[in-house]
């Protein structure tokens, strides 16, 4: 670290400002070093493993043979949050990744390439890669050629589709495919760790996940309170601990006594809460722009306020309890097949629509990530659907959420002040027809 | 022996004729929207003003994104090759080009001898060519050799994070209304150009010595930016902006 | 015979089900000339034009298909079925063909093809009895070993690069009855072309999917020859014969794992084997490996499939390449600077 101020002191500056920027409290932020300075300690120690596995990968499983996760889009996120990521990104594109290429990973092998810690992205060689494919073939690919770059072993974990017009017959024949692979998964892990698995040892970490997630959830839900305790900016900074379940007791902990401080605040989860509802309450669909938390400060100032997102819930999709080893595997299974942040379009459609409805919604954003392209789309027909539902404006707002090379300040600003004026107009309509 | 080189760019067309090996004669003209009539219109030009007939010429090679529609050519040579002959030429000992254009940028490497050991290209996006550079100076209302000095009076490059030229162009015109000195906003720029050009080059395969050609290779703020990001000095033969049409000539003398 | 439509980001689909149930499969390929407007109401302009060039041509032609079939392969298979979906109002047919070949894989590989052949069948009232199968398994067979044979005769005859890709388009379109017809007369009429051209200089074609005849117009006018190469519309899609010897479904399990393998699946090592054998088989040493805009397994592959190809001591240039009728003149200057320094 002390090697990384001295030689790439600019980047560290203007690191240092940008995490300074974002929302945190002394907690928050002491959370978020405690990670990065485990992560290091975890990849010096020569007896404990580490694996890097990407977001949504049951990283359980690796908790069950004591491996460390080292999470590359985690760091990706951090660097996004201190504002340093382009001269990364550009160090990628320079060893031939194309431009179009998703900036989580760019940032991450040019950080890790120009020898930044973890703090600014960079990933300490892990003793293994896993990763999904629910969310995008990046997670795939990009992992495998870590793996493949850094002589690491890989553990693919393949997730079939559940698209729109299937039903449980194909869920549980998928389930049956995913739970086969766990157990693929399980001689991966015997084979590089030399350890033996225990369903024992798994079912308490499981007990933890589900209990940290059940925390965390309910946080979440109390966002539909008139105002929310909490808001997006924050948010997502906020749940990282069950993200990266690098510590599930010290998440639980964390959740459970944040979830008291809302609770004598707040009472029972109630939409007419103590006290003035936000001017506009929104949701926000797809990853947040790293790079520009001032966007929200700025949308805040003019009473915009996000208080739900598929991105944050996906990563509390472990609350259901679950007693035994099989029907944990299968919840699992589940679990990965119904993400709210890749469900298809049908479920998409009813989920934004049910939390309009309890969470008080005045509009939506859909960020049109130029980084992730699974998730953009059908955003027209996402948007075209809740317009004729519910009748609330919808943004289709186009960005990137690594690179800021892809965020135009003028632009963005101008679609928002419609979008404002849009909802505005809206309350208006409402008023006058309510007088 | 008399050979000529035509390169015809986006925006620009270029001749040279090499008597031996005496660079006799060059000329730039713009292409405008009738690529047949430039060339031929510079052709007739130029032997007019050497008072030689079309006979009188050995060779001729055309290079360039026109290079097809010059009928009269013994041979069509893509400008890459002919960038590298040209730098052979003024610069011998040069090991990597980098030469922006109107639409492509590029970036050439020598081996020892003097041959094309590799290339890139940009991608199709204005970002990091001349073309970039002519939106913005239009939105600075400087003319390009201003804009190329001004640069270098900067006490600090403005940090200009949009890559797409029309977002660009609109982060510039915000900039000017928030006060900004004009020639931080062209260090920015130039920064944001040579950030693109190096990204495509990679940085590993750059080997000294470095020159660069293009009509861009007259603006001396991206060629300070590039020296800076490269950590490498950068020379500019005075027949920069002709050089593909000087490579075009020099390999019509080997065909 | 009724034509069922498929879209498919590799060579994932099982034309053969679809056969045996009475239909010609259609691969979609899009229209190039078409564009992708009316798909680009519902993409993003920056997905990948060829997926939105095919749910371009789906828009148009929706009456003139029966169904229309998807194959898990790519993310753009996977997340733009729903849009097709929405929007068209033929029967519509998943089929999750899995990301590795691994035993565990077969299994849910084997479970898929049933449920897609019960699908078929309740769907349009048919019966895909084991006969059916395995007689379309041997109908494909019998235009997989004639597309090998005509392929071969691209490094000694003069075949053009469109001409190849006019074949390869012709087997994924056609009826499968005429395309034994055609195969037949070119089976006549190349073995008595003139030698491969000196002028021309042979290359490996790699990476995305070409699939429309500019591309391989400006590789040709280029000076560069395709004479292997590993693509859907390519060898990808002939290689390997379907195993006639066991139960038709498993047969197509099996046939799934000995195809060139696309860049959306892994282990990658299996891609990088057979372009190095195919490379080793011919004797080339010259590489083009492309990816079109916007595809990301291709462009993460690129600089591995570089590196690793520069070390055995292949020339090779990757580019990335637009979806447009017109010569792209960008690509044609790098290809034939590619060629001139080959020669």
């Amino acid at each position: 670290m002390l090697k990384f101020l001295t030689q790439h002191r600019d980047v560290a500056l203007s690191g240092i400002k940008g995490f300074k920027n974002q929302p945190l409290t002394p907690k928050l932020f002491g959370l978020m070093a405690e990670y990065t300075t485990k992560s290091k300690i975890a990849h010096a120690n020569p007896w404990r493993k580490t694996g890097a596995p990407t977001a949504g990968f049951p990283i359980e499983f690796l908790l069950a043979f004591d491996i460390f996760p080292i999470h590359p889009e985690a760091y990706a996120c951090y660097a996004g949050s201190a504002g340093v990521t382009r001269s990364a990104i550009e160090q990628a594109e320079s060893m031939g990744y194309s431009r179009d290429l998703c900036s989580y990973m760019k940032t991450s092998i040019g950080a890790t390439e120009l020898g930044w810690p973890c703090d600014f992205g960079g990933v300490p060689k892990p003793d293994l890669y896993t990763s999904a494919n629910m969310v995008c073939d990046t997670h795939v690919k990009w992992m495998e050629n870590e793996a493949r770059r850094r002589h690491a072993p890989y553990f693919g974990l393949d997730v079939p589709s559940h698209v729109a017009g299937s039903g449980e017959e194909e869920l549980e024949r998928d389930i049956d495919y995913l739970v086969a692979q766990f157990s693929d998964l399980v001689t991966f892990l015997e084979k590089h760790t030399g350890k033996k698995f225990s369903e024992e040892k798994f079912m308490r970490i499981i007990a933890k996940s589900q209990e940290a997630c059940r925390l965390y959830d309910e946080i979440l839900q109390y966002r539909r309170s008139l105002p929310a305790p909490q808001y997006f900016e924050y948010q997502r900074l906020f749940m990282l601990p069950v993200a990266v379940m690098w510590n599930l007791d010290g998440c639980i902990r964390y959740y459970r006594k944040t979830l008291e401080e809302i609770r004598k605040r707040f009472g029972p989860i109630s939409p007419a809460a103590s006290g003035e509802r936000e001017k506009y309450r929104l949701i926000w669909e797809g990853i947040t722009i790293w790079y520009k938390v001032d966007l929200y400060y700025w949308l805040a100032e003019r009473g915009a306020r996000f208080v739900y997102e598929q991105y944050t819930e996906s990563f509390a999709i472990r609350r259901r309890q679950t007693t035994t080893f099989n029907e944990t595997l299968r919840q699992i299974a589940r679990e990965l097949l119904l993400l709210p942040y890749t469900l298809n379009l049908e479920k998409r459609i009813a989920n934004f629509e049910r939390k309009i409805d309890e969470y008080d919604i005045d509009g939506v954003v859909l960020h049109a990530n130029l980084s992730c392209r699974p998730a953009a789309a059908a955003q027209q027909d996402v948007k075209a659907a809740i317009q004729k539902s519910r009748s609330i404006p919808v943004l289709i707002l186009s960005a990137d959420m690594n690179d800021p090379r892809s965020y135009a300040e003028g632009p963005v600003r101008t679609r928002f002040e419609s979008f404002i004026e849009m909802m505005e107009a809206r309350r208006a309509g409402k008023e006058a027809a309510k007088s | 022996m008399r050979t000529i080189g035509i390169d015809i760019g986006s925006t620009t067309t270029k001749i040279a004729v090499l008597e031996n090996d005496q660079l006799l004669y060059t000329e730039i003209v713009p292409t405008g929207y009738n690529v047949d009539k430039a060339w031929r219109e510079l052709l007739a030009a130029t032997l007019e003003n050497l008072r030689l007939r079309e006979s009188e010429i050995d060779r001729l090679v055309a290079t360039g994104y026109g290079r097809n529609s010059v009928d009269i050519a013994d041979r069509r040579i893509t400008e890459i090759m002919c960038h590298a002959a040209g730098i052979v030429y003024s610069r011998p000992g040069t090991r990597s080009v980098i030469d922006i254009g109107g639409q492509d940028s590029k970036f050439i490497q020598l081996d020892a001898d003097g041959n094309v050991a590799d290339f890139k290209m940009n991608d199709k996006c204005a970002a990091g060519t001349g073309r970039f550079l002519e939106v913005m100076a239009r939105a600075l209302e400087l003319n390009l050799e201003d804009f190329g000095r001004l640069s270098l009076v900067a006490n600090r490059a403005v940090k200009i994070s949009s890559m797409c030229t029309v977002f660009a162009e609109s982060e510039v015109i915000s900039l000017i209304s928030r006060g900004e000195e004009r020639e931080n906003i062209i260090a920015g720029i130039h920064e944001s150009i040579a950030g693109r050009v190096v990204s495509m080059m990679g940085r590993s395969g750059v080997k000294a010595p470095v020159a660069m050609t293009g009509g861009v290779a007259r603006n001396q703020g991206i060629r300070k930016a590039l020296e800076e990001k490269l950590k490498l000095n950068i020379t500019v033969p005075e027949t920069a902006q002709v050089n593909g049409a000087v490579g075009a000539a020099v390999l019509a003398r080997k065909i | 015979m009724q034509t069922f439509a498929y879209f498919d980001s590799g060579h994932e689909f099982p034309e053969e089900i679809v056969m045996a149930a009475g239909f010609t499969p259609y691969k979609i390929l899009g229209d190039v000339e078409a564009g992708t407007g009316a798909a680009d109401e519902y993409l993003h302009t920056y997905f990948c034009p060829f997926a939105r060039g095919a749910l371009n041509q789906a828009l148009a032609a929706d009456d003139d298909w029966a169904g229309i079939g998807f194959a898990h392969g790519c993310d753009a298979t996977n997340r733009h079925y729903d849009v097709w979906r929405r929007h068209l109002g033929q029967p519509f047919f998943w089929v999750n063909t899995p990301m590795k070949t691994n035993p565990t894989a077969r299994v849910f590989h084997r479970r898929g093809l049933d449920d897609f052949r019960a699908d078929l069948e309740k769907a349009y009232g048919v019966a895909i009895t084991p006969e059916k199968l395995a007689a379309a398994i041997r109908q494909s067979n019998r235009i997989k070993e004639k597309m090998r044979r005509l392929a071969a005769l691209r490094a000694t005859r003069d075949i053009t690069n469109p001409e190849y890709f006019e074949m390869v388009r012709t087997a994924v379109q056609e009826p499968r009855d005429r395309v034994l017809e055609y195969l037949g007369e070119l089976e006549r009429e190349w073995p008595a072309r003139p030698a491969f051209p000196r002028a021309l200089v042979p290359v490996l074609l790699t990476g995305s999917d070409v699939t429309f005849p500019g591309w391989m117009e400006v590789m040709e006018e280029a000076g560069l020859r395709v004479v292997r190469d590993d693509l859907s519309l390519g060898e990808r899609y002939f290689h390997a014969a379907i195993p006639e010897t066991v139960e038709p479904l498993k047969a197509l399990v099996e046939y799934y794992a000995l195809q060139p393998q696309p860049a959306t699946r892994v282990p990658s090592d299996r891609r990088l084997d057979y372009l190095k054998t195919a490379l080793w088989e011919s004797g080339l040493n010259a590489v083009v490996s492309q990816n079109l805009k916007f595809c990301e397994p291709y462009a993460i592959d690129a600089p591995w499939i570089v590196n690793e190809l520069k070390k055995q001591g292949i020339r090779i240039i990757h580019l990335e390449r637009e979806y447009t009728p017109t010569l792209d003149h960008q690509a044609l200057t790098r290809l034939e600077t590619f060629r001139q320094l080959l020669e």
